[in-house]
This record gives structure tokens, C-alpha cells and sequence, in this order.
């Protein structure tokens, strides 16, 4: 698993971020807390505003129901109470995802073939945690988010199956069951599971097994990649401060 | 409740004296450009792009697919340009909604591209009324500091000109098609006809008078700057749109509304636009060219070559 993250780069928000991950490469930007529209307004937290947009072609459903789990986790992980009847703006774009590395552009021609879109959920999580701190936005605590696919040998049924994490899509095609999960991370160790999200099938035992390995993982994108990257742009925010 | 920012009178005056005395608050000539910056081409993808003109940020991408064509015309593929605005650009373009603003600077993007006839839609054929190839560009604004129009055309000259869509071989007396892997098989530029270049000018009215204003009788007072910024663009009394090729033709021209102006100044202008045309035709072909050599030695596509090379 990489990350590289560049954040700050955008003018006109608040926060952003630019995550490449794999085959994955988005932009996230933040603005708020800002006036919202009057039928967006909560009276006692901040309402969220979240667009994600896709690489290729216009958003669609598919792009709204990644809008919808994205919301859910925001929701609780964003001191929503501080900004009463404020809006807070996300939005993700998508530059390139597997789908259009693999077909060297001519991406659509295999457009049948499933929509990863899970993987796409894990990266947007990813994106948007940098993007949140950059536009300083009040969080309870980090989270990460990581991809485990699970493929199983059906020669031999008593064979442990074989866990990858962070698969490709190659991966992705052979595996039986994959699974995006977000632990939120107090004092750098993982807590609490925000989003679970599995697609295919398997077991609960074998559900419980990619859990423990999630934890590991979570703690090891906190550790090496959102410590990191927030140190250095803290260091280059500071400048000025000697 | 609009996003806009809003100018203060000081700063307008401010401004505007600023250009009596010919300066513009960003250092700029007034028909001056800023130069495209940060170019990407990327190396694993045949036509995707980012660059930044200034502060405006923008990524294109051209994707491909085949399909079925239109019954009235089997022998030309599709072409499309998808560029909606959010508000990660700026906040004054809402989610979801089609402003003005938006609308008019896809409609020219549209113009200048699609409708010039840039892209020879004929050669996108691959068997006449059954199967053609259907190009998609998908414009994304990332940031915004003025003159969308201008770089977002140039962004998508540039990815289309980078695109390469598979090779394919017609089997079975024209009954079947394959599609080549582009790892197997060399794939095939586009065949783009002619490169629109745009240029925005926006025009200021630096005339006290308001019934001069409105007559636009006070030619002298009327000053033109290229490529605005955010700033001068929230400021403009109105502007035009002129599209060139290289071959010094006008694709076309569109001046919405605001101040009138003369038509010695629309000859000037077009005149002087071919400068910066030439310019930055010139670029993209260089930037084309540069990326291609470079794509050849990384992974010595030598050893592939067959034949002598005459």
C-alpha cells in the first residue's frame, strides 16, 4: 500500500487534497463552514454537502450512493455541534481509477464488467480525512479506511483463503469477497469501526479475520502515512515560525 | 444568497484608475497571457492531462468506447464534451445547478471544438451503420481565476491530442471486429483537423459618464485586457470571445451583451490574437512532441520498430 498526498493546493477551498493510492488518484476539497442554502440549514449542527464525481462521464447513482456512505461516516466523525446552521462543502473528484488505467482509455469497452466502486469508497475516505484537516474542520477523531479482498481456493475447502490487502483489480476480478472498513483511531490505535462495507460472499469467521486485520492496517496508514504527511504540512504551514 | 465575492467601491476605483494609467493589479501587459504552467501529461494513460494557467487549475480526460451511430449518420462517430462545474472550483458555481456562467462557457467550449468540425468525426468509422467509435472528453475545473473559456479549450486540444484509442482489425468480411490491446499493438492517434485556439477579451468602460457608458460613445476610454483573472473578470463591462485556428480563420466569435464596441477594435483584436495562436498551437504540438520522444526511449519502443526507417 502508498499514499502520496499533496494537500493545500487548491485556492479557492478551504482544505484539499490530492491522494494517490494505488491505481486511484483524486482530488478532495473542503469549504466550511460556510452560509448554507436556507433548506439546508440545521438549527443545532452543521448540515454536510458532499459531491463526488467521477472520472469518466457524468455522476450518477452509483456516484450517489458513494455520496451516502461517505455522509454517514462524516457524520460521525465531524464535531458537527460546533458549526450550528453552518454547511460544510465536500467535495471528490475522481482523476483516474483503475478502470480507465486498464483499458488505456478505451475504458468503457469492458464498462459491463462489475464497478469496483468499493475500492473507489476507500480511497474517497482516505482523500477526504487529509482534505478535513487541511481545512481545519473539527474532528472527534482520525480515521482510515483500508480495502481487503479475500479469494478463496475452492479445490481444496479447508485451505485458509488467501487475504490481500489493498488489492488490484486484477485481484479484485479473481476474489471472492471484498471488504472496505474504517476505523476511527484515538491515541494511535484503532477504536471503533465507522463503515464496514462488503461486497460477495463469505463467512462471519472470515469477516471477523479481515476485521482483525483491518486494525492492524488502519493503525499502519495513521502511523506512516497521515502522521507524516500532517507533520510536513504542518512544518510548511509554519514557516514563517522559526 | 450568492457565493460571490462581492468588490468594494474603493477597490472598483481602484482599479479602474489603475487602468487609465495602464497598469493592471497583476503586473500583467494588457494583452498579456499568462503561460500555462505544471503541465502533466500522463505516461500510463493515453489522453489525460492537468495543467494550471495561473491559478485556474484544470484536468481533462478522453475516454473512448464503441458503439452504434446515430441512423442519420452511419458513417460518423459520436463526440462529446462533458464540463460541469462544481463548487470545488469556486463557491459562486453551485452543485447541481447550471448557472449562466456555466452554461455559456460550455456552449463555447462546444462551439469552438465540436461544432468547428476539430475532430474529423468520419474517421471514427469502423463499420458504416453498425459500429463507430464514441469519443467522450470529460473537462473538470479544479480551481478557478478567471477565463474558464480560453483554458478549457486548450485543455481539451491538448488531451485529445494526446489520446490514442486502441487499433482494431475487421474480421469476417466486416461482421466482426477485434480490439487490439494497447500493449499488443501501437494504438492510433486521433485525427484532429485543426486546433481552435480561444481569446477572451474583456472590455472596460473607464468612462465616467454614464450615458456615455451606455452608448459606448467614447471609444478612448475603452480598454481591452487578455486572459482576465478572477478579480478582473467580476469587474468586466462586458467581453468577447474569439476563436482562431492557426490557418487564420475565425471559427467563431461571440460577445454577450455589455458594452458596445468598435468595429476597428474587433479588427485589431483579431489581428493581434494570431500572436498568441501561434503561440500556443505551437505548444501543444511541442508538448505532443516532447511527450511522444520522451514515451519512446522510456520504453524503448525501438526495439519494437520494424522495417527500415525511411
Amino acid at each position: 500500500m502508498s499514499f502520496t498526498v499533496k494537500t493545500s493546493l487548491l485556492e479557492n477551498s478551504d482544505g484539499s487534497a490530492q491522494l494517490i493510492t494505488g491505481d486511484i488518484k483524486l482530488i478532495a476539497s473542503v469549504s466550511g463552514p460556510i452560509e448554507p442554502k436556507p433548506r439546508q440549514e440545521l438549527p443545532n449542527v452543521a448540515s454536510l454537502e458532499i459531491v463526488i464525481r467521477p472520472a469518466v462521464g457524468l455522476s450518477g447513482t452509483r456516484e450517489k450512493a458513494l455520496e451516502d456512505k461517505l455522509r454517514s461516516l462524516l457524520q460521525a466523525v465531524i464535531v458537527r455541534y460546533k458549526y450550528p446552521r453552518q454547511l460544510i462543502q465536500v467535495v471528490i473528484q475522481f482523476l483516474s481509477t483503475p478502470l480507465t488505467k486498464y483499458q488505456g482509455g478505451a475504458y468503457s469497452n469492458h464498462k459491463d464488467e462489475v464497478e469496483y466502486s468499493n475500492i473507489e469508497l476507500n480511497a474517497a475516505i482516505n482523500g477526504c480525512y487529509f482534505a478535513l484537516v487541511d481545512a481545519g474542520i473539527a474532528l472527534y477523531s482520525s480515521f482510515a479506511s483500508v480495502c481487503i479482498s479475500l479469494t478463496e481456493d475452492h479445490q481444496t475447502i479447508d485451505e485458509e483463503p488467501e487475504y490481500i490487502i489493498d488489492p488490484n483489480l486484477k485481484q479484485l476480478h479473481k476474489s471472492d469477497s471484498h471488504h472496505v472498513i474504517c476505523f476511527n483511531i484515538e491515541d494511535k490505535k484503532a477504536n471503533k469501526i465507522l463503515l464496514l462495507e462488503s461486497l460477495g460472499d463469505f463467512t462471519e469467521e472470515q469477516l471477523f479475520t479481515v476485521i482483525s486485520k483491518a486494525v492492524t492496517q488502519c493503525e499502519l496508514i495513521h502511523n506512516d502515512y497521515q502522521r507524516k504527511y500532517i507533520t510536513e504540512k504542518i512544518d510548511n504551514d509554519y514557516v514563517w515560525k522559526a | 444568497m450568492s457565493r460571490k465575492i462581492e468588490i468594494t467601491t474603493n477597490e472598483k476605483t481602484y482599479f479602474i484608475e489603475a487602468l487609465k494609467n495602464g497598469i493592471r493589479l497583476n503586473g500583467r501587459q494588457f494583452n498579456e497571457m499568462r503561460t500555462p504552467s505544471n503541465i502533466f501529461l500522463s505516461k500510463d494513460e493515453y489522453g489525460y492531462i492537468e495543467l494550471e494557467w495561473g491559478l485556474t487549475k484544470i484536468s481533462c480526460r478522453v475516454s473512448s468506447f464503441i458503439r452504434k451511430p446515430f441512423e442519420d449518420r452511419p458513417f460518423e462517430g459520436i463526440f462529446n464534451i462533458n464540463c460541469e462545474i462544481n463548487s470545488m472550483a469556486s463557491k459562486q458555481f453551485e452543485n447541481g445547478k447550471n448557472s449562466d456562467e456555466e452554461v455559456l462557457i460550455s456552449r463555447i467550449i462546444e462551439k469552438s471544438i465540436r461544432r468547428s468540425n476539430s475532430l474529423d468525426l468520419e474517421s471514427l468509422c469502423i463499420i458504416s451503420g453498425e459500429k463507430v467509435w464514441s469519443i467522450t472528453v470529460d473537462l473538470n475545473f479544479l480551481n478557478f481565476d478567471g477565463n474558464f473559456i480560453d483554458i478549457g479549450c486548450f485543455g481539451v486540444m491538448l488531451a485529445l491530442s494526446h489520446f490514442k484509442k486502441p487499433d482494431i482489425t475487421i474480421i469476417n468480411g466486416g461482421k466482426d471486429i477485434i480490439i487490439h490491446d494497447i500493449n499488443e499493438r501501437e494504438p492510433q492517434p486521433l485525427s484532429i483537423l485543426h486546433i481552435p485556439i480561444c481569446l477572451t477579451y474583456s472590455f472596460y468602460n473607464t468612462s465616467q459618464n454614464v450615458e456615455e457608458n451606455i452608448k459606448g460613445e467614447s471609444d478612448e476610454d475603452a480598454i481591452y485586457l487578455l486572459d482576465c483573472d478572477y478579480k478582473e473578470d467580476l469587474l468586466k463591462d462586458g467581453s468577447i470571445i474569439i476563436t482562431l485556428n492557426k490557418n487564420r480563420e475565425i471559427i467563431q466569435l461571440s460577445k454577450n451583451g455589455g458594452i458596445p464596441i468598435d468595429v476597428n477594435i474587433l479588427l485589431d483584436l483579431s489581428l493581434n490574437s494570431i500572436k498568441f495562436v501561434n503561440e500556443l498551437t505551437d505548444l501543444i504540438k511541442t508538448l505532443i512532441k516532447d511527450h511522444e520522444q520522451q514515451r519512446f526511449t522510456e520504453l524503448n519502443l525501438k526495439l519494437l520498430q520494424v522495417g527500415a526507417d525511411r
